[in-house]
């Protein structure tokens, strides 16, 4: 069949077309470069921590949001989880995934230990009732979609973007190649192999929770 | 048995044709068919998966720091081949190597960007605008010039009235030419930056990012992409950002490296005033 792009109908982002699968321009250096990331980290660059707090922290507040139920003990839940994960950036390892697993295990036990003070002081939970934002919950809930939308802010550019213009705005390959003036094939293969990353780290979060 | 590689698969998954090697392959497998399944449900999960993360305020990142200062003097240096973001705690940026025009000030003959880097801290800023950068792309998408201010766009959409708040010459950092401008929109309580300049042209591969840099010439964010070849294009900004400081405009070529930090390769800049 005809194997060129510009035929395929616009509108439906998996038109089909036989894919060339000679063509993935996208190595796994995307893949390879949140290894980096990790190794950086746990060997104490404070600029990857700065790049891990850049990619996680939406993760880390909005899961600590959830189980705290107040905009200040999340401030403070996140503020801990970051100094503890720099504290103790040697028990990161690059080898079993990405940061972001580990960032959630730190930010699952931080709340726990807050839950667990305000359970010695009762007092200090009625403080900010006015601005609770949801019932609190002593477990951390690895609430799927939320995980999914923290793991897809956590990706490299440029395949955050491409992955959100595929998946959220549901434009075409050709329609994203256009914009990001990017070739249709490095457009894919962002597309496919940010799937497989997800899958990979939605793994480790869910391994890491077990 | 060879099993077909990941991405093949989810090319599967997504409903993208396959070769009749893989769809034999998938028959006698029970992995790969496992695979494609947690994939498919996986992509299928995804467009619900907008949560609604809710991103730290800024102060939190300047708490960890200043904790971390007080707490960890002896905090090793960045190993990174970037020397210059060894820098990042420091609040600002070293006066013996101005990176950016002031905004009062500009320096005729501002040394490019390399040096813009070095605010290790503040490109690698944790800020709340992320999420608006999707925005920013559905806005280039649609090639708007304001509204569409959710994301949601349609060709159809009445353009909203719209004033301007602040302007930007967009000057070459070398020369000082004078490449477009830079407009702040306000439409409601929504603010967009509606660049208007002439083509630039990314690298080979690469690709033309828009940032805001604080005044204070430290921090700054990227607030999105700019297609090639479109001479007007808008990026939605939260007002805050502008109340914080970002008022000088920058838009560099990046490569497709990964590496979300400014590339250094500034095109042109010019302050909101």
């Amino acid at each position: 069949m005809a194997a060129t792009g510009s035929r395929y109908a616009a509108g439906s982002p998996v038109a089909a077309r036989a894919v060339g699968y000679g063509d993935s321009v996208v190595t796994d250096d995307l893949d390879a470069e949140v290894r980096e990331l990790a190794i950086r980290l746990r060997d104490g660059d404070r600029t990857a921590f700065a790049e891990a707090y850049r990619r996680w922290s939406p993760l880390v507040h909005t899961l600590a949001l959830r189980s705290l139920g107040n905009h200040h003990d999340a401030e403070d839940a996140t503020q801990q989880v970051f100094v503890s994960a720099w504290r103790g950036r040697h028990t990161l390892d690059p080898d079993r995934g990405s940061p972001a697993a580990w960032l959630v295990g730190i930010t699952r036990r931080r709340c726990a230990d807050l839950h667990a003070t305000r359970a010695r002081h009762p007092v200090a939970t009625s403080e900010d009732a006015d601005v609770r934002v949801a019932a609190p919950s002593p477990a951390v809930d690895l609430d799927e979609r939320l995980v999914l939308a923290g793991l897809v802010e956590g990706m490299g550019e440029p395949r955050r973007t491409v992955v959100r213009m595929a998946f959220y705005d549901d434009q075409t390959h050709e329609v994203i190649a256009t914009t990001l003036g990017m070739p249709l094939g490095t457009v894919k293969s962002h597309i496919r192999r940010g799937l497989v990353q997800l899958r990979t780290h939605v793994e480790e979060v869910r391994h890491g929770a077990s | 048995m060879e099993h077909p590689d990941a991405e093949i698969l989810a090319a599967v998954a997504m409903g993208q044709s396959a070769d009749e090697a893989t769809f034999a392959h998938l028959k006698q497998c029970e992995v790969c068919r496992t695979e494609v399944a947690e994939l498919t449900s996986l992509a299928a999960a995804l467009p619900a998966a907008t949560a609604d993360l809710v991103a730290p305020p800024d102060a939190v990142w300047d708490r960890i720091t200043a904790e971390l200062d007080q707490h960890d003097s002896a905090v090793p240096a960045p190993t990174t081949s970037t020397p210059a973001a060894a820098a990042a705690p420091a609040p600002t940026v070293p006066a013996t190597a101005p990176p950016v025009p002031a905004p009062t000030a500009p320096a005729p003959t501002a040394p490019a960007a390399a040096e813009v880097i070095p605010l290790g801290r503040a490109a690698a800023r944790p800020s709340g605008l992320r999420r608006y950068l999707p925005v920013a792309a559905a806005a280039a998408v649609a090639g708007l010039v304001v509204g569409g201010l959710l994301g949601r766009w349609s060709a159809q959409e009445p353009v909203p009235a719209a004033t301007v708040v602040s302007r930007a010459s967009l000057d070459t950092l070398d020369t000082k030419t004078v490449r477009g401008e830079a407009d702040l929109v306000k439409v409601g309580s929504d603010l967009s930056l509606r660049i208007s300049a002439a083509p630039m042209s990314p690298d080979t591969g690469g690709y033309l990012e828009v940032w805001l840099i604080n005044k204070d010439l430290t921090r700054m964010v990227s607030i999105g992409v700019m297609s090639p070849g479109r001479n007007d294009q808008s990026f939605e900004i939260a007002p805050d950002l502008i109340a914080a400081g970002y008022v000088i405009v920058d838009i560099s070529r990046e490569k497709l490296d990964d590496k979300p930090q400014h590339s250094g390769d500034s095109l042109v800049r010019g302050v909101l005033a």
